[in-house]
């Protein structure tokens, strides 16, 4: 682990994170909502972006824009007709099981 | 080998056969949806998905040998969806000059803050935004689509979904930045679109009055 000057914010994400400021926050915004930092990062990152006005916004856009973006799972259903062909072939490939 | 003997092998194929059908009726098929929506992002083309799906299955139940138990089984599928269909176009992966995901988070957050300056976060509000989600995602470019697909649609995290791809998770990170930022693009634009018709309609109702 490196040891960060003085005065000088940590930008290294794999260091320890105690406070990060806005612009860290904002690099890290996305890897947040994703569930991808540690407990610790995920900790500083929250408590600044549900603290900081300016931040807040992008957090909560951002939100919205993931959600809409994962509802669209529902929304591409596999024609019915494919099980039917996607049987057969494995049938004739061996398979043999109930379905 | 006797007859008994082999018989007796026999009946021991036929029962290990019939364990192997019913796992894989258990743990692979069940996600034939899911493979089918990744199959549809990287063939763009109901068709060819669907031919993709049918390939995919068949070389799972070929290797089928090969799957850990109790290991994901999405994620095995999805690899080897991808294998297939990178074959199937003999394509070269063409390299794509990426930003680091730092750099790409931050063009995210600056180009909200845009957003919010001139009114799109709020048109952006007032709308449906999975109509213009659906085209988007439909127009955007791999190797973005891919990424955004296994991440935000199947849930699928960095590390897994850069083991489908085949590529280092930073990659995957900035390929997803990246094709976020590509969406929000077009999303602003649709709202702007939107924006500017109820602006007209207002308008024109208060020239009428």
């Amino acid at each position: 682990m490196t040891s960060t000057p003085p005065n000088k914010p940590s930008i290294d994400s794999h260091s320890h994170a105690a406070e990060v400021n806005c612009t860290r926050a904002m690099q890290q915004l996305w890897d947040f909502l994703d569930r991808e930092l540690t407990d610790e990062q995920l900790g500083a990152v929250r408590r600044h972006v549900e603290s900081c006005s300016s931040c807040f916004p992008h957090k909560a856009w951002a939100e919205r824009f993931l959600e809409a973006l994962h509802s669209l799972r529902d929304e591409r259903l596999m024609p019915p007709e494919l099980k039917a062909r996607v049987m057969e072939q494995l049938r004739s490939a061996g398979y043999a099981g109930t379905q | 080998m006797t007859p008994e003997e082999s018989q007796s092998s026999a009946t021991s194929a036929a029962g290990s056969n019939q364990r192997r059908d019913a796992d894989f009726e258990r743990v692979a098929l069940p996600w034939m949806n899911d493979v089918y929506r990744f199959a549809y992002s990287l063939t763009r083309n109901e068709s060819d998905a669907q031919d993709l799906v049918q390939e995919t299955y068949l070389r799972a139940f070929r290797s089928w040998h090969t799957f850990q138990p109790g290991s994901d089984a999405r994620r095995w599928l999805f690899t080897i969806c991808r294998n297939a269909f990178l074959r199937s176009r003999e394509r070269t992966r063409h390299e794509v000059d990426l930003q680091d995901g730092d750099t790409e988070a931050l063009a995210l957050a600056t180009r909200h803050r845009d957003m919010l300056n001139d009114g799109t976060d709020r048109a952006l509000s007032q709308i449906d935004l999975r109509p213009a989600l659906t085209t988007a995602l439909e127009q955007l470019q791999e190797p973005f689509r891919s990424a955004v697909i296994l991440v935000d649609v199947e849930d699928q995290s960095y590390h897994a979904a850069a083991e489908i791809l085949g590529v280092p998770i930073g990659t995957v990170r900035s390929r997803l930045f990246r094709g976020r930022r590509q969406l929000q693009e077009r999303l602003a634009l649709y709202a702007k679109d939107a924006g500017f018709a109820s602006a007209g309609t207002a308008k024109e109702k208060q020239s009428d009055d």
